[in-house]
């Protein structure tokens, strides 16, 4: 485009950008915002599953394949066997689990055991880790107990070094390992593998972890292409006892990666709306731009330039602005995603499954992402600016109007498809599906309806104001005339603004109904008086208390009754990763609020100790569980395949993956744990709760990582790990209201400063400074005021939808609809404060500018 | 200082008034050393090529623009010491000024436009309204009060126009190049219109002009040559 533009038009376009720097630089800032938000969220989505996969490829990066246990370890002999008895190459067992390390304040990382004389161990790699490490270091790692190695992020942030003793957290104690070796690789991804983890010997990690004689996982390399790759897949899946199972690694990541699909989803829905309003204050300079050179272009119209040739001026113009802007905000993505990766692997942290390492992972794909919707935003945006100029008649384009003439005559004409739009909308949103993506279409579909709806509400709220502020004189029925007058601009800059406050109040209020949700669900869930379970938990682990725990609690004194609960994470090839939870009678039903229950609480006990189970509602709508079908479950146990029928699906706010809850009786019948993850204590109606809590505390002393906490207390953590899950979504948040506010401010300060010749006259017939800057402060408030009150139905509209469709969809959660006045101030606030800050720098100019010069003509 | 209220017999002079702008890092003197008198009632037509300084010397005496050096008195204040905002009052007070280009409010309707510059001074004038309509009357817009400038015709907007520079009762009208917008026929009009209302009301006009028929009917020409202002012609 560039290079078939005229030179003479081109440096028309190079010497407009010159005197208008400010403006080229909002526009630039816009895009780059925009872009910028993209390619972080991106980079977050991609770093979180490339840190899944990398933190699964330890071992090597050539396995295809992994057995694992359905819910917890299996055993030892199985690898053996497949080695020996199979003769299968290619293999290595792991154990592992997480752990935290006391001198990172509890820092989550894995500790892994295997066999370094088995055959997959970083074989393939040319700078294998094991390659810098001396015999003697080796020997020791193997021959002695308790000894493992760590990577260098890890010795240098706990200040250790080789010999030193690493302090780890698992269930309720406390290991020392000694280092002696730190492990790194000269090959990039290997190192970053290695980010998370000690490293021991197998026999050393089973007998920290409590599983001599089981193993985690085994690595496999096969290659399914070929028929002998088949026949060895074939061979192991027979070979495998029930519960232990063969997983392709596409497979397992797939697995991981559907799980935080919707969140991810979201998350990128919530950086195209970042572009979307983008796209407004894209629109708003152009079409500014074009205006503000009526003149010029009709001169060039006028001597000959072709509609074609100003078509393409500015469109030239708007694509290298774009590029510069989408440059300077993949840059800028680049340096916000290190940012937004460590909320988001934080926030799969709590929800899904832990991630012990962070990758940072900028992908070309990223960057051509990010490069092709700023430029692409900003084409469409400058498309219907560069139309316009292109179509102006030499005759026309002298007068000030004659755009705004066409504008406003369309006003009706938009209204009505906004109309259609926001019903197509609403159409999308019934459909019979579970889509995600056409639930964001909807809401993107109803968000450009209510868009092409602002200008003729924008007209007829004006008019209201107009006779509301006729007592404030002149300059009072002046302002809301102003805004009509220049409805081109001033809709654009409303509708932006509307659009970001609306979604702003939507994700306050959908996080303000979670949050209410979530407060009443522990107000019913958590029924014990004081819970006992480790510090800082793995997502992922499967540790447990130690058992003598559970002895000493029910003896000491107050303790009336204690509640147990076990807690693992469940694989299955039927309903994907889920929380298998057995809980004994206090925990199971007990205040716990059903959807759909088959009998009433004391029959659903007796039932779930014969054969069946409760289900949360998150597990039922991922699996397609109706509420009172007869579908049954059938679930891989330690005994064998067994059918469960479910009594109820029960409201549950805990874990993302869905819950399925099992009587303690049942579960230990079928598998063989003897493990416990927490305790839920009921302390005596006449001892009080603290007390409690303090002698339990004394008593348990020994026992390091232990949380003892009251009722009340553990809601306050459950409560600042929801407000953290959020803090990602908080963040994009703010960073919309940004460029949001850069767009009203571009467009506002454009408008404002387009009146500079008007203003001129204001000031050579009288009107002082003072008065000036109020009428600019009044147009600009009520500008703020119109989008804070469209924003409103708009935002409630949004968060409707993100509540009963979107979440439903992404999580499986149904919330209460919670609405609280303070949102609707904020969203006001933020509106009024965001186009009032839009005057300032008019109001300070008009004071500077010299008005002979402004009332000059050209 | 009461601004309004301090009204004199003699209606504008101007002191060893110099005006000086600056060009690629060069001072250039667009007017220098004048010194004039305007009496009350008075018709001054002010001539001389373009870019001679004619919209310059009106912007100094209207306070849009400040003198490097001298002084420029209405009546008994000048205007040297005043602050922007005193200056902008004495526009919207004593001086009434009537654009080549009209320059309504396009927001405005015409008794709106013309209502302005007193409604400025507080929207409690309840003499306003009668005034404007007065006005509008007098200048043949009578049945037009409530329509737009965007459907008045150029010598319709410089009707409105002069309204307004009336509206305050000012001691003089600053005229620049009224007529240059409009064809002979209208320019003819708007201009018997303009001095018929300055010789009515005994207003002080400076009139910035190229029309020959301004020249005949001014009391006094000036022209302005070389920075200086020299006066051409006295008595009509």
């Amino acid at each position: 485009m560039l290079t078939k533009m005229n030179y003479p038009l081109l440096n028309v376009t190079t010497g407009y950008i010159r005197k208008h720097v400010l403006q080229s630089i909002l526009l630039l800032i816009g895009i780059a915002f925009s872009v910028a938000l993209i390619v972080s969220v991106d980079i977050a989505n991609q770093s979180a599953s490339r840190s899944f996969s990398i933190s699964k490829e330890i071992l090597s990066t050539k396995s295809t394949h992994y057995i694992l246990g359905a819910y917890s370890d299996f055993d030892e002999e199985i690898y053996k066997s497949l080695k020996l008895d199979l003769g299968i190459q290619n293999i290595a067992p792991i154990v592992e689990d997480y752990v935290n390390i006391a001198e990172l304040e509890g820092r989550a990382v894995k500790l892994l055991g295997t066999d370094f004389f088995a055959d997959l161990i970083f074989y393939e790699d040319d700078h294998s880790p094991l390659s810098n490490l001396t015999q003697n270091t080796l020997t020791e790692l193997i021959t002695r107990p308790g000894t493992a190695l760590v990577s260098p992020d890890i010795a240098q942030s706990a200040g250790i070094e080789i010999g030193d003793t690493l302090n780890l957290a698992y269930g309720s104690q406390t290991l020392g390992v000694k280092i002696v070796g730190i492990i790194d690789s000269q090959n990039a991804e290997l190192s970053k593998s290695l980010g998370g983890l000690i490293l021991a010997d197998i026999s050393t990690a089973q007998e920290l972890l409590g599983k001599v004689g089981r193993i985690s996982q085994i690595d496999l390399v096969v290659d399914e292409e070929t028929p002998e790759g088949i026949s060895i897949l074939q061979s192991v899946r027979d070979y495998l006892p029930a519960g232990v199972e063969i997983k392709s690694k596409d497979l397992l990541l797939g697995s991981a990666k559907n799980l935080t699909r919707s969140f991810e989803l979201n998350l990128t829905a919530l950086s195209l709306l970042a572009l979307f309003v983008g796209v407004f204050l894209i629109y708003n300079i152009v079409s500014f731009s074009v205006i503000q050179r009526r003149s010029i272009i009709g001169t060039l119209r006028s001597i000959g330039a072709t509609r074609r040739q100003i078509f393409k001026m500015i469109m030239t113009e708007a694509l290298a602005i774009g590029i510069i802007g989408s440059l300077v905000g993949i840059a800028g993505g680049i340096f916000l995603g290190r940012s937004i990766v460590s909320l988001v692997t934080r926030s799969i942290n709590d929800l899904y499954f832990t991630l012990t390492v962070t990758d940072f992972m900028v992908s070309p794909e990223t960057i051509i992402k990010g490069l092709l919707a700023g430029i692409l935003a900003t084409l469409f945006a400058a498309i219907v600016p560069a139309y316009e100029a292109s179509r102006f008649r030499p005759i026309n384009v002298l007068r000030r109007s004659s755009f705004e003439g066409f504008f406003v005559k369309s006003i009706n004409l938009f209204g009505l498809i906004g109309v259609m739009v926001i019903a197509l909308g609403y159409v999308v949103i019934i459909l019979p599906t579970k889509s995600l993506v056409l639930s964001l279409i909807s809401v993107f579909l109803i968000l450009i309806g209510a868009s092409l709806l602002v200008p003729i509400c924008t007209t007829l709220l004006m008019r209201v104001f107009s006779v509301m502020l006729s007592p404030m004189g002149l300059i009072g029925r002046m302002s809301p005339r102003n805004i009509i007058r220049s409805t081109s601009r001033t809709a654009v800059a409303i509708a932006s603004l509307t659009i970001a406050i609306s979604v702003i109040l939507s994700v306050s209020i959908m996080i303000g109904s979670f949050r209410s949700t979530v407060v009443n669900w522990l107000d019913s869930a958590l029924t014990a008086d004081i819970f006992i379970s480790m510090d800082s938990p793995n997502i992922s682990s499967q540790e447990g208390l130690n058992p003598k725990i559970l002895d000493e609690v029910i003896n000491s004194p107050g303790v009336d009754r204690v509640a147990t609960v076990r807690r693992i994470l469940y694989n299955s090839p039927d309903y994907g990763l889920f929380n298998l939870v057995a809980v004994t009678k206090d925990l199971a039903t007990e205040n716990r609020k059903f959807i759909w229950r088959e009998v009433e609480n004391e029959q659903l006990w007796d039932q779930m100790q014969s054969n069946s189970v409760l289900i949360s509602e998150s597990f039922a709508y991922r699996n397609n569980i109706e509420a009172g079908s007869d579908k049954s479950i059938k679930l891989q146990t330690e005994q064998g395949l067994k059918e469960f029928s479910f009594s109820g699906v029960y409201y549950d706010y805990g874990a993302q993956a869905g819950v399925l809850l099992i009587s303690d009786k049942l579960y230990r019948s079928l598998w063989q744990d003897d493990q416990i993850t927490s305790l839920g204590v009921y302390v005596s109606n006449t001892y009080p709760i603290d007390k409690t809590v303090g002698e339990l505390r004394t008593k348990l002393s020994k026992y390091s990582n232990l949380a003892i906490r009251s009722n009340e207390n553990l809601k306050q953590s459950a409560i600042k790990t929801f407000d953290r899950t959020f803090t990602v979504t908080s963040a994009l948040r703010i960073l919309i209201a940004i460029v949001a506010f850069i767009s009203v401010l571009s467009s506002l300060m454009a408008l404002q400063l387009e009146r500079e010749k008007e203003f001129g006259v204001f000031r050579a017939i009288g009107m002082t400074i003072s008065q000036l800057r109020r009428m600019i402060f009044l147009e600009n408030g009520l500008i703020g005021l119109a989008s804070g009150l469209f924003s409103i139905p708009v935002g409630v509209a949004l968060s409707l939808i993100l509540i009963n469709v979107i979440n439903l969809r992404s999580f499986g959660w149904t919330l209460n609809f919670s609405i609280e006045p303070r949102y609707f101030i904020e969203a006001m606030c933020i509106a009024l404060l965001a186009s009032l800050a839009a005057g300032i720098y008019p109001a300070y100019l008009i004071g500077k500018e010299d008005v002979s010069k402004l009332i000059r003509e050209e | 200082m009461s601004i309004q209220n301090s009204k004199a017999a003699i209606s504008l002079s101007l002191k060893n008034l110099s005006k000086f702008y600056s060009e690629a890092g060069r001072k250039i003197e667009i007017l220098g050393n004048i010194n004039a008198e305007f009496n009350q009632g008075e018709v001054v037509a002010l001539v001389g090529k373009s870019g001679c300084g004619k919209t310059t010397l009106l912007n100094l005496i209207s306070g849009i623009d400040r003198p490097d050096n001298g002084e420029i008195w209405i009546g008994n204040t000048v205007l040297n010491d005043l602050s922007e905002e005193e200056l902008t009052l004495i526009r919207r007070n004593r001086v009434g000024i009537v654009f080549q280009f009209f320059n309504l409010i396009p927001t405005l309707n015409v008794i709106e436009n013309v209502s302005l510059p007193r409604e400025l001074n507080g929207s409690n004038d309840s003499h306003c309204e009668s005034i404007a309509k007065d006005l509008l009357t007098r200048v043949g817009l009578g049945d037009r009060l409530n329509s737009y400038p965007d459907v008045l015709s150029g010598g319709e907007q410089q009707r409105v126009a002069i309204a307004r520079a009336l509206i305050n009762d000012p001691d003089v009208i600053l005229a620049d190049e009224p007529t240059g917008n409009l064809d002979d026929d209208t320019a003819k009009e708007i201009l018997e219109l303009l001095l018929s209302v300055a010789r009515d009301t005994g207003k002080t006009m400076i009139m910035a002009t190229h029309s020959n028929e301004v020249i005949n009917y001014a009391d006094k020409v000036y022209t302005i040559h070389n920075g200086s202002l020299i006066l051409t012609q006295s008595g009509s």
